[in-house]
């Protein structure tokens, strides 16, 4: 079993306090993209994000995910949480450093996952500024 | 009487070993295994006779016809059709569907019914006709709160369409949670069906039933019904539909849609072809005849175990099976709470919001495939617009929470003991994961 402790914490966490969960959906989100991240599941396994767009920044995020396992929830979830207020360019340059911050220690298979999110996110974005 | 027992041992692919255990197949809604009668018979027309049927007379194409001919009997006999020529060959329940939905003579204002929890199958076909503008509308029947067939909500939805509902096509048993519509709610059915609109049809998606209990077109009134055979111990590739004799050859109700070789007493140059009476003029081109002539072996199987006893031993399989997993607090199990209402399907889903620590671990079908070749299926089962419709429900456990579905299924060669070796199974992954958040009010 391949455990990683300060994921899992941080897993476990997001359960134990409902109010602060970013789980969900955002009826009429600009950005609504669904993807995948975990990298040997493929097609199996995926992950919704939606956000609200003002001025070309983003403001509120929430995800949902099907067939989970944490490293893609708490990537959705810390990635929701960091790109708030930010903009297509500022999501782009989220990297390790504040995704480990945010998490409480290293990562690097969750690191992968986050990366994956913060690509689709960012396709999200390109959408709904594009049409 | 050969015990149900003893049928075990005529499927072969039951009589292997992988790492010193055997497998456990809990995969039958989806596909059965197949009995050394039905695998024979196909080597025998590929061994023997491998020529074509219906066109050519000579020594082995007279056996091929022979064979689809019987065939086509036993078929009729397994679902009390009143005439073989009720009985036409199509690749699968799929197919067969489309057929009726495409082959019959519709107005710009007919309603199509389904329930509210139709295989794709089911659904698709019915949608792409509103979407073309054949029809004017599909409405879906809200099922009770357990998920079975609402009775009264048909009928309220009858009378608010005003007699315009000229299909009514259901699922007879739902391969998402194995709930069945019962003989006698049929009957009301079609009852109700016809007194709204005399010109209207009742269409069974018996893909789940016909396998699996006793069904008999007659007694039940219907217009249509559709299954695969290789649900019912058949080779793939295979689907029947029945269809009243009087309907399929009636040209103002129902004209075949794929037309050509085989369908044709004669044609010109200009004018319109001449087609055979049915079933012949709905089994366009050249035929899987040994297909065929395995779906006769497998429904002269069902009828020698009988589809009583296959019932009821599925019931008792079931009755195992969620007793043990209601002894799990995890474990949240779809549809009716009594099992006899679920056939031999148990579909569950975790409590969790991840079974499984990491995306480098197996999940829960794998670990079970891995450590004692249990075989069940996960995923949405062609269903996803039940699970889409019932997103509350998950959200009820936790905002966002859209959890995996696992089914098991059974057959006439599942036992108590792999029942038994599941449910154990399960509690040790079970204990592996008890580290992960569990949903409480399950």
């Amino acid at each position: 079993m391949a455990e990683e402790p300060v994921t899992i914490r941080y897993f476990k966490g997001l359960f134990s306090n409902p109010a602060e969960s970013l789980m969900g959906k955002i009826d009429g989100a600009e950005v609504e993209i669904k993807g995948e991240l975990c990298p040997r599941k493929g097609n199996k396994d995926q992950v919704f994000l939606y956000g609200r767009l003002k001025d070309s920044r983003l403001s509120l995020l929430k995800f949902m995910c099907a067939l989970c396992d944490p490293h893609m929830f708490v990537a959705a979830d810390i990635l929701c949480r960091l790109a708030a207020g930010k903009d297509r360019q500022e999501v782009s340059d989220l990297g390790q450093d504040s995704y480990e911050k945010l998490l409480g220690g290293s990562s690097p298979e969750g690191f992968e996952h986050f990366k994956r999110a913060r690509e689709l996110l960012v396709l999200g974005m390109m959408e709904a500024l594009d049409s | 009487m050969t015990e149900l027992k003893d049928y075990r041992n005529l499927f072969p692919s039951l009589n292997q070993e992988r790492g010193g255990r055997p497998p456990i197949y809990f995969d039958n809604a989806c596909m059965t295994l197949k009995p050394q009668p039905v695998i024979d018979a196909i080597l025998d027309y590929y061994n023997r006779y491998p020529a074509c049927g219906e066109r050519s007379t000579h020594w082995f194409a007279a056996q091929v016809d022979r064979g689809v001919e019987e065939s086509r009997q036993a078929i009729g006999k397994l679902i009390g059709a009143s005439s073989v020529k009720e009985i036409v060959f199509t690749k699968n329940t799929t197919e067969a569907i489309n057929l009726v939905a495409q082959s019959l003579r519709w107005n710009p204002e007919d309603v199509v019914l389904t329930t509210d929890k139709e295989h794709n199958s089911n659904l698709c076909p019915w949608q792409e006709l509103v979407e073309r503008g054949i029809v004017s509308k599909h409405r879906a029947i809200p099922a009770d709160e357990q998920n079975r067939f609402h009775l009264e909500a048909f009928r309220k939805v009858l009378e608010e369409e005003g007699g315009k509902v000229r299909m009514v096509s259901l699922c007879h048993s739902s391969n998402l949670d194995g709930t069945s519509i019962p003989d006698e709610v049929i009957r009301e059915v079609v009852r109700l069906t016809r007194a709204q609109n005399p010109g209207a049809f009742v269409f069974l998606d018996a893909a789940q039933s016909v396998p699996h209990k006793v069904v008999n077109v007659s007694e039940l009134g219907v217009d249509f019904i559709a299954f695969s055979v290789h649900k019912m111990c058949g080779p793939t590739g295979v689907g029947v539909l029945y269809g009243r004799k009087e309907l399929l050859n009636d040209e103002s109700v129902i004209q075949p849609f794929i037309v050509g070789g085989g369908t044709v007493e004669d044609t010109h140059l200009f004018g319109h072809p001449r087609y055979f009476k049915a079933p012949y003029k709905f089994e366009a081109g050249l035929q899987n005849y040994a297909g065929i002539i395995g779906a006769g072996a497998a429904a002269r199987f069902l009828a020698d175990v009988g589809p009583e006893r296959i019932a009821e031993h599925e019931r008792v399989l079931n009755r195992a099976l969620t007793e043990r997993l209601q002894g799990f607090p995890e474990i949240k199990i779809l549809g009716p709470r009594d099992p006899d209402e679920r056939s031999g399907i148990c579909t569950f889903y975790l409590l969790k919001p991840a079974t499984r620590f990491s995306d480098s671990e197996p999940d829960i079908d794998e670990k079970l495939d891995a450590r004692a070749n249990i075989m069940i299926r996960k995923g949405t089962f062609c269903v996803h617009s039940w699970y889409h419709a019932h997103e509350e429900q998950f959200d009820a456990f936790w905002e966002g929470f859209r959890p995996t579905l696992f089914r098991a299924s059974f057959y006439l060669y599942n036992t108590l003991e792999e029942v038994e070796l599941f449910a154990s199974t399960m509690s040790r992954i079970l204990e592996e994961i008890a580290d992960l958040p569990t949903f409480a009010g399950g």
